[in-house]
């Protein structure tokens, strides 16, 4: 069968992730950090969900979740950017 | 149990089936690259989704990669939005600031054109004060021209009048003005007014234009409140010429009106008659 190798990297690719995503959570930690001083006032609600996000990863990570906990930084991280710009964007508008 | 659990995971994360949310990633990708606003204002975030979306491409996990993708792409999108409004922003607040600059240097011309011209104002006030001070000084001079008569005072006939005309110029009532104030300050003194022509023209006529001409000079002193009775006048036509008729500047100094001040009471006045051209000057 021709699908069974790319299906075994992903698989050893998925089991290797053994230690927790330091790296990743604190991108995300940096990243609401960032985007917190405009974001709370023009986009709470996506601000909010990068929080929530960061939250339930530092959870998994302490479960040993790492994989899920990786996931949810990476998430987190954008989810926070995304926020800051898009309260940019709020901003520059009604200036 | 565990076997299971992650059999399950390879098969979610490898299998090949088309993701919903990595086509929206690529949507999402592909509107952001065609937009010029995207590319001039975020072309960083817009190579970061470009990359994200590459990623989410082989990415065992399509879904996630998918999300990351798709929100790089939301990220370009919004900061672009941002950093173009900023942008117009500030050319407006350049363009309002020029437009500013330009009514205030179109003030600052405005001013200094009014500052010019009270500048000329004053520069021509400057020029009739000048005058007024040469033609005192010319009188003040030609005073000091003692003859055995007593003192003479000689105006130009072009000073104080037009060509053949008898009505005293504003250059000469300034003139004569100031004779009066003499008269004034010194009431004792009588004086003849004497007029003379150059020699052109018929004897009758210049002998005509140049009474009229000292009359018009005693009238104008008479106005200013000098007595009649300190003033004579008379017209003497081309006779006694103080310089050749030959020439425009010589004809010039002939056209003249000439006053004779008595240093004593009732000496002009007593003086005047058959002059001799050896008596004068």
């Amino acid at each position: 069968m021709k699908s069974w190798p790319p299906a075994l990297l992903c698989c050893l690719a998925a089991c290797a992730t053994t230690s927790a995503p330091d790296v990743e959570l604190a991108a995300a930690r940096t990243a609401i950090v960032q985007a917190e001083p405009v974001a709370w006032r023009h986009a709470q609600a996506e601000l909010r969900l990068a929080q929530e996000k960061l939250a339930r990863a530092e959870q998994a990570a302490a479960q040993n979740r790492f994989e899920d906990a990786r996931r949810l930084a990476e998430q987190a991280e954008v989810d926070a950017r995304y926020a800051g710009a898009l309260a940019e964007a709020e901003r520059s508008r009604s200036r | 149990m565990r076997a299971c659990a992650l059999l399950v995971v390879v098969l979610a994360g490898c299998a090949a089936l088309p993701d919903q949310r990595l086509e929206q990633a690529r949507a999402s990708y592909l509107a952001a690259q065609a937009d010029p606003e995207v590319r001039e204002h975020a072309p960083a975030e817009l190579d970061l989704a470009r990359r994200a979306l590459k990623d989410a491409e082989t990415a065992s996990d399509r879904t996630h990669a998918g999300y990351l993708a798709e929100q790089r792409a939301r990220i370009a999108r919004e900061l672009a939005t941002a950093r173009s409004n900023d942008a117009r922003a500030e050319k407006d607040r350049v363009f309002a600031l020029e437009e500013r600059l330009k009514q205030v240097e179109t003030e600052r011309d405005q001013a200094l054109a009014r500052a010019k011209a009270s500048d000329e104002g004053r520069d021509h006030s400057d020029k009739l004060a000048a005058e007024v001070r040469r033609l005192q000084a010319q009188v003040a001079e030609l005073q000091a021209a003692e003859t055995e008569r007593g003192w003479i005072l000689t105006l130009g006939g072009d000073l104080l009048f037009d060509p053949g005309n008898a009505a005293i110029k504003p250059g000469g009532r300034r003139a004569l003005s100031t004779l009066a104030r003499l008269m004034r300050e010194h009431p004792e003194r009588k004086i003849v007014v004497e007029g003379f022509t150059d020699d052109r023209g018929s004897a009758a006529a210049n002998q005509r234009l140049s009474e009229r001409r000292a009359q018009a000079v005693r009238d104008m002193l008479v106005k200013d409140g000098i007595d009649a009775q300190r003033i004579d006048a008379r017209g003497l036509g081309a006779s006694y010429p103080v310089a050749s008729n030959g020439d425009a500047g010589g004809r010039q100094l002939n056209r003249r009106v000439e006053i004779l001040i008595g240093e004593t009471e009732g000496r002009a006045a007593t003086g005047g008659g058959a002059k001799a051209p050896d008596a004068r000057r």
